[in-house]
């Protein structure tokens, strides 16, 4: 009995003990944006390797043209060009999931790149020789920058889009939720619209000046298809010009917000 | 009939034990415990063994989560007035925050020209 009795100690004090010190994480792991950004960082370094390893195989190769060499550098080719496709899908589903967490529609265009990446990077064979291999780099060259490139600025241009069009629509929330308490003050009586009524017009003005500014850029953007720029990236550097000036509104809208909400406040 | 003289035999009354407080009681047992040194040198080494088993499968214990210090906001007395004040003190943090060129996202370097 006394045995027994010191058993279940044992075991019930080790448990706590562990338990203690443990505590398992049991949070299930979604597949956020953060996470998803941590893979390509971790692809990233990754790639860089391979590249690394690449070229060190082929200064080795270019000094003395064996055939160990020749095939040393053959499978180093092949591993840092499977790297190179495998950096691009998960760069492209990083995108991606930012596009959803910020609640934007995925460009159709988004997902044909990033499948293309994962069948292109399965087309690479361990036998291919350098040739081959020279050839299906040349067709991922082709394909960025004929579409990959325009596909990463336009989604980008999005993001940024997104990001500001929700800072707006936060504010406006909030304007609304301010409103409603001015109007149901003012028709009760306990309060003056004046001077809110100027303030509303004030407010109004920068709201709209904000969605003008959306609008600018929007139509800067559809010029990336046509061409008219050196690259995508000046393309897109273009098109996100207004935003600077949006930053400014929304700072802006954000103290005026608040001081007519301070003010409101303090008048009841 | 002879009837012997019973004399009643006076009843000693039984010495009845003390009542115990229960606080007596907990301290006693407390000093049995403390005094088995082997019980207590067990359970050292189990809380020794919980902790260096914990270690060696390298997991991560609670994390305290300490609130940020507090900035000093206005506060009304309508709840839904400091509601939308909080509401607007976090959005000036995302606005600070904003990054309309999305360097942190800039494309992978890339060298494609890998012939030789």
């Amino acid at each position: 009995m006394n045995f027994v009795k010191k058993t279940v100690l044992f075991l019930t004090l080790f448990l706590i003990s562990n338990f203690c010190f443990l505590v398992p994480k049991t949070h299930a792991q979604e597949f956020t944006f953060d996470k998803a950004y941590q893979d390509y960082v971790y692809t990233q370094t990754t790639y860089g390797r391979a590249y690394s390893d690449y070229e060190r195989a082929k200064d080795f190769y270019l000094k003395n043209q064996t055939l160990t060499l020749k095939e040393d550098v053959r499978k180093k080719t092949y591993s840092m060009l499977r790297e190179r496709d495998e950096l691009e899908r998960v760069y492209l589903a990083a995108l991606r999931i930012k596009l959803i967490e910020i609640k934007v529609a995925v460009l159709p265009k988004l997902d044909s790149e990033i499948e293309w990446y994962k069948n292109h990077k399965e087309s690479y064979k361990d036998p291919d020789p350098l040739e081959n291999l020279f050839n299906k780099s040349k067709e991922v060259e082709s394909r960025y920058k004929s579409d990959t490139y325009l596909v990463i600025y336009d989604t980008l241009f999005n993001i940024t889009l997104g990001e500001m069009s929700n800072l707006r629509v936060s504010h406006e929330e909030v304007y609304k939720s301010i409103r409603e308490n001015l109007d149901k003050n003012v028709s009760e009586g306990k309060l003056k619209i004046d001077p809110f009524n100027r303030w509303l017009t004030d407010i109004d003005l920068v709201i709209q000046n904000l969605k003008d500014n959306d609008e600018k850029a929007k139509k800067n953007i559809s010029k990336i298809y046509e061409g008219s720029f050196v690259s995508p990236l000046s393309a897109y550097n273009s098109a996100v010009v207004p935003f600077v000036s949006s930053t400014t509104l929304l700072m802006q809208l954000n103290s005026f917000l608040g001081e007519f909400l301070t003010s409101l406040e303090n008048q009841l | 009939m002879n009837v012997e003289n019973i004399s009643p035999t006076p009843i000693i009354p039984m010495p009845q034990p003390v009542p115990r407080k229960p606080i007596d009681l907990v301290k006693e047992k407390v000093k049995n415990f403390t005094q088995n040194k082997r019980l207590l040198g067990l359970i050292f080494i189990i809380l020794i063994a919980g902790v260096i088993f914990s270690f060696l499968n390298k997991r991560v214990g609670p994390k305290i989560l300490t609130s940020p210090a507090p900035h000093a906001t206005q506060t009304f007395k309508n709840p839904e007035a400091n509601e939308s004040a909080e509401k607007l003190k976090s959005l000036k943090e995302k606005i600070f925050n904003l990054d309309i060129y999305q360097k942190r996202l800039s494309p992978p370097n890339i060298n494609f020209d890998i012939t030789f």
